[in-house]
């Protein structure tokens, strides 16, 4: 079979996934990434990159357990390997604590977590503003490893990078045979897609070795997540807010709340601050379009859009693109309309 | 009332603080003395991986079940107080696995959050079919002995770097009360055929992304003689062996491989691990923990000595619940010697 090449935009957590899925699993495929931004730049670079899903309205029940069990097992494997540390990624677990009683106690993702239980009394007594939780153990996956290490992967079956921003999908298309488009935030001036819009969300990063476990507030606001360098405080979620300094009023507000739910945090030495654009969208766009250009039907596979859920999606929706990319590759085009 | 202990490893230095705290006021004087030959970072106590977990079975010894589940309480509480971080207390969740289905332990419900652990996490270490999961307390020798000497030297409790050649060295010089907390070397002190040393070797790693302890249980090997990985706040501590009778107090390289092969066969991402250094010493091990009184004729006199050895592998987790009953043995001490005395103090 003819060499096919494939272009893919972005390489943030999305990006990288989607690259290495296509050229470790389509030896036909020659995989190019072309980014403005490369680790430790991207999105996912500051995430705390905790293993952890929401659930989207308009998507499939079915598809997103697919996401996200995919997402867990192949970032499980990695965990219990040799590669663990090189790749950045191991097991963290915690509670996930509520002021009011969730209308979902249970959530899709239980069954692909591990250990998923709720707390006892006796764990809930730490937490005296809190009415319920849950314990389980997830995995963290922290970018500042993982991208060099899917990097490597990428080169070692013959990826190549180019270093570079995009500004005009059409323009690229004419040298490729396929697009993965997975431009996270940029979609929407690559694409116009006015539904994507950024999350703002700040970290602190804190140096305080002796918390393992992480705990997060169900409403998504302050959590504490204990990394490999540094333990992830936060946050905010600010829709609309393109803001990328760091706002000194959030770093205040973080401390204040984190330092509640863990007062030894308050022995904790700040070390930083990170703010970083969640490329927030009603739902991840994971799908298949056709660019028409001078007679050709070019596929373009979108995959962008996960919000906070970039890492904990990245390995399934990489998957889930990999078969659309698949599928166009061996079907015939529409037609193109006059 | 001048009491002299011997011994500053956790138990010496423990015993020092229970006493203070429930006699200070009740006496006047009172002196409190630590006698030792060796200090923090030197003792027993400071190669402890500093996992609050007692051995799985207590065999009957239902006063260490208590001892060690009232420690685990205190350390509890000790966990919200702004000192938690300066005495090396923290929360640590692991694993427990054994070869096959074992009865539960006598910590289940002394630990927070006990419970089975399910087929896919024991996927993830092969050759172990059951196991627990559960949330402990870490309690770091290093951290709480020196956060444990300045509480007793704001307090005035003086300490004597010297090896002590007996009881009645103590006793002539004026010594009312003499506990001893020698650990390993009680021996030195009084012959005591049941303790014996089971030396222990630990390689510390330096594995920043290992969140939770591993403890292996083999009923064939014994105790601490199978892989366990105990992260601390700075590095991993791995071992283990547990070889009764063997007095060496120097790392052997024969362990170091015997231990590094079995735990990275538990956890392969520990060969990527940098190795920073081994420690050896030597849990005092004795059939069950000596605490009791002991009234030692010395010609036309007696003196006091209550015994606090023999806590094996579980020191840092049984620590306070025995020196609160070393200082419950002082109060029996005080009432026999002055019971006009106490009548009249506060309480």
């Amino acid at each position: 079979m003819k060499r096919v090449k494939v272009l893919v935009v972005g390489a943030g957590v999305v990006g990288l996934s989607t690259a290495v899925c296509v050229a470790e699993t389509l030896p036909y495929c020659s995989v190019t990434v072309i980014a403005e931004k490369f680790s430790p730049d991207t999105t996912g670079d500051g995430a705390a990159g905790i293993l952890l899903p929401k659930e989207f309205p308009d998507i499939p029940l079915e598809r997103q357990k697919r996401w996200f069990k995919e997402s867990f097992d192949h970032l499980l494997a990695i965990a219990d390997s040799p590669q663990a540390s090189d790749a950045g990624v191991y097991l963290s677990s915690g509670y996930h604590i509520f002021k009011d009683i969730p209308c979902d106690k249970k959530p899709f993702w239980s069954d692909f977590v591990l250990g998923f239980r709720y707390m006892t009394d006796r764990e809930m007594k730490r937490f005296p503003n809190y009415k319920f939780g849950q314990a389980f153990t997830t995995l963290k996956c922290e970018c500042l490893n993982y991208l060099p290490w899917l990097e490597k992967r990428l080169r070692a079956v013959g990826g190549q990078i180019i270093h570079e921003k995009v500004t005009d999908l059409q323009k690229l298309a004419l040298n490729y045979d396929a697009i993965m488009n997975c431009s996270g935030l940029s979609s929407r001036f690559l694409l116009k897609d006015e539904e994507v819009y950024p999350i703002r969300g700040q970290i602190l990063k804190v140096s305080a070795p002796w918390l393992k476990n992480f705990i997060r507030d169900g409403d998504g606001n302050t959590y504490i997540y204990p990394g490999i360098r540094y333990v992830s405080i936060g946050g905010t979620r600010q829709a609309d807010d393109w803001r990328l300094e760091v706002d000194k009023e959030d770093s205040k507000g973080i401390l204040e709340r984190c330092c509640r739910l863990e007062p030894s945090l308050r022995a904790a030495q700040v070390m930083g601050e990170w703010v970083g654009l969640r490329p927030g969208r009603a739902n991840p766009r994971v799908e298949r379009q056709y660019l028409h250009l001078q007679g050709r039907q070019v596929p373009v596979v979108h995959n962008y859009g996960h919000g906070g859920c970039g890492v904990t999606l990245s390995w399934g929706t990489a998957l889930d693109a990999l078969d659309l990319l698949r599928q166009s590759l061996f079907e015939k085009p529409p037609q193109a309309r006059l | 009332m001048r009491v002299c202990i011997i011994g500053a490893g956790v138990i010496g230095l423990s015993t020092a603080q229970s006493i203070y705290q429930h006699f200070h006021s009740r006496i006047s004087p009172l002196t409190i003395e630590v006698y030792a030959d060796v200090f923090t970072p030197l003792t027993t106590s400071d190669g402890a991986a500093g996992l609050w977990q007692p051995y799985l079975y207590d065999k009957g010894n239902v006063q260490e079940t208590k001892w060690n589940k009232e420690t685990f309480d205190y350390l509890l509480s000790c966990l919200s107080s702004p000192d938690s971080v300066k005495m090396g207390i923290f929360l640590q969740s692991g694993y427990n696995l054994c070869p096959e289905p074992q009865p539960d332990p006598s910590f289940k419900d002394a630990v927070l959050g006990f419970r089975q652990l399910t087929k896919r996490e024991l996927d993830m270490f092969p050759g172990y079919s059951f196991g627990w999961f559960n949330t402990a307390l870490m309690i770091e020798g290093k951290t709480y002995l020196p956060w444990l000497m300045d509480w007793l030297r704001q307090r005035n409790v003086k300490f004597y770097q010297r090896k002590i050649g007996s009881f009645k060295e103590l006793a002539d010089s004026g010594a009312d009360v003499i506990i001893n907390c020698s650990g390993v070397r009680s021996g030195d002190l009084q012959p005591d055929p049941e303790l014996q040393p089971a030396r222990g070797q630990i390689i510390k790693v330096d594995a920043p992304w290992l969140k939770h302890w591993i403890l292996t249980h083999d009923s064939s090997s014994g105790v601490y003689n199978s892989p366990y990985i105990i992260p601390g706040s700075r590095l991993v501590t791995v071992g283990g062996v547990f070889q009764v009778g063997n007095w060496n107090m120097k790392n052997s390289s024969v362990d170091h491989k015997g231990i590094w092969e079995a735990a990275c066969k538990l956890e392969p991402s520990l060969q990527l691990a940098r190795i920073v250094e081994d420690w050896t010493g030597l849990r005092p091990a004795r059939s069950k923990v000596r605490l009791e009184r002991e009234t030692i004729r010395s010609g036309p006199t007696s003196f006091e000595v209550i015994h606090n050895y023999g806590h094996g592998g579980f020191g840092m987790t049984i620590h306070r619940g025995c020196a609160e009953e070393t200082a419950r043995l002082f109060g029996q001490i005080l009432q026999q010697k002055r019971p006009l005395a106490l009548s009249k103090s506060r309480l």
